[in-house]
């Protein structure tokens, strides 16, 4: 797929982790790629970009097993811009779906033409 | 997954990013390697998990570079401004430019003054040179040259020292700029360049908001303030005058030579900084090193941190009767 929107899509996905709850670098990883077949390379530099652009803060918990660590939380600011890329987003996949769709048409229907 | 750590290391360092942030990421990385080994992973899963160590360094690099650098874009045209082009008078321009340029230049006493600008050619000018005819000034295979020709006569007439200013696009880079000068000072503002090399006897220098990949400075009796450089590695000498500099970020190795000039480092990163003196004094505010050796003969070397969390490395001490401090 396209780097470039397939960035932008793991970024909302990031944002939407944050949304409802603190989570540390690892977590995060570990449920977006649970569902889509992205990596760590992907994942961590927008997490970090996210930060600097203060979408985020960072605090550390110490931790029973092991070493502290990080926890990404969701400023207002970061809140704003989900809620901005979530509603261009649902705009535009809502805008695809009519069009793959071509308006609730059936598969069937759609692909009678290259039947043989 | 040591390996993979190292690996990012290294691309990092090799993309120039600065020591703060690559000793960041790796600190990021460390954490989630560790998580993901407590929850179970095997080495096969772990290497799926976290992918290719360049390929994150690069995502991560196209963002660094993407950010302004240090404010420099904007500074660098607001120093162009500050020029007033009708006090001078305009010699060449050239407009050809093809990728990056090489600039060299040869004064004995003139003042040079190298900026960038918001134009599109390369502009030479002057301001009370005698002669313009003691000068070769061109531009051929993508070489600026500036060079005083005429040997110099040693019964002369009082010499006139005069003034070049030359402005560059801002979009153009550099791959080499030499700078040779005896009594002139000289002024470069926001030059970006993959070599640096400056020597001048007797004149004061002042650098701001530079991007300088490697950088050569020998220095015998002038000052030198630098604002704001970005580069890989530099090497300074100095016999005499002092040298400041204010914000510098290197992603290499830093080396500082003076006899009796004063040496004061601000907000300075580098991978490692070896420091010598021999009666000059040394000091570093907010001064980080990885790793660094002090020698001093009799001058005093300290460095003053806040940060007490970042470790700095001592891999030599010397002093024979200067004091060598670090707080």
């Amino acid at each position: 797929m396209n780097t470039q929107f397939k960035r932008g899509i793991v970024e909302l996905c990031v944002l939407s982790e944050l949304v409802s709850e603190d989570a540390y670098g690892y977590k995060i990883i570990n449920n977006i790629s649970e569902h889509l077949d992205v990596n760590e390379n992907t994942i961590y530099p927008i997490l970090r970009r996210l930060t600097k652009e203060e979408y985020f803060v960072t605090y550390i918990v110490e931790s029973e097993q092991g070493a502290p660590r990080k926890y990404y939380k969701m400023t207002e600011k970061g809140f704003n811009y989900y809620i901005e890329l979530r509603e261009s987003w649902d705009q535009f996949i809502g805008g695809v779906y009519e069009i793959l769709n071509r308006g609730g048409k059936k598969n069937e229907q759609v692909f009678e033409r290259f039947r043989k | 997954m040591n390996k993979f750590l190292k690996d990012l290391e290294n691309e990092l360092f090799k993309l120039k990013v600065s020591p703060k942030e690559i000793k960041e990421i790796l600190e990021d990385h460390k954490e989630m390697i560790e998580v993901a080994k407590t929850e179970g992973l095997s080495d096969e899963e772990l290497s799926k998990k976290f992918g290719d160590p360049i390929k994150v360094a690069k995502e991560l690099y196209s963002d660094i570079k993407t950010e302004p650098k240090m404010s420099f874009e904007s500074t660098s045209t607001e120093s162009c401004v500050s020029y007033k082009t009708n006090e001078y008078n305009l010699v060449k321009a050239f407009s050809e430019i093809d990728g990056a340029i090489t600039f060299e230049a040869n004064l004995v006493s003139d003042d040079l003054q190298y900026a960038t600008y918001d134009g599109n050619e390369i502009q030479v000018y002057e301001q009370n040179i005698m002669n313009l005819d003691d000068y070769e000034i061109a531009f051929t295979d993508n070489t600026l040259v500036l060079k005083r020709k005429k040997e110099l006569k040693i019964f002369r007439n009082k010499e006139v020292s005069g003034e070049f200013l030359i402005l560059i696009p801002s979009t153009i880079t550099h791959e080499r700029v030499e700078f040779n000068d005896v009594s002139g000072d000289a002024n470069f503002n926001g030059v970006v360049t993959e070599k640096l090399i400056l020597k001048l006897t007797n004149g004061d220098i002042e650098l701001t908001n530079i991007e300088a990949g490697d950088s050569k400075f020998s220095f015998v009796n002038g000052d030198v303030e630098i604002l704001n450089l970005r580069g890989n590695t530099i090497d300074v000498s100095v016999i005499n005058g002092d040298l400041e500099i204010n914000e510098g970020i290197f992603a290499g190795d830093l080396f500082f030579n003076t006899v009796s000039g004063d040496i004061e480092l601000t907000n300075v990163e580098c991978v490692s900084a070896d420091l010598r003196t021999i009666s000059g004094d040394l000091v570093g505010t907010e001064f980080y090193p990885k790793e660094v050796s002090l020698s001093s003969v009799s001058g005093d070397i300290e460095i003053n941190n806040q940060d007490k969390a970042r470790e700095i490395h001592v891999n030599r001490k010397k002093s024979i009767s200067g004091t060598i401090k670090i707080n």
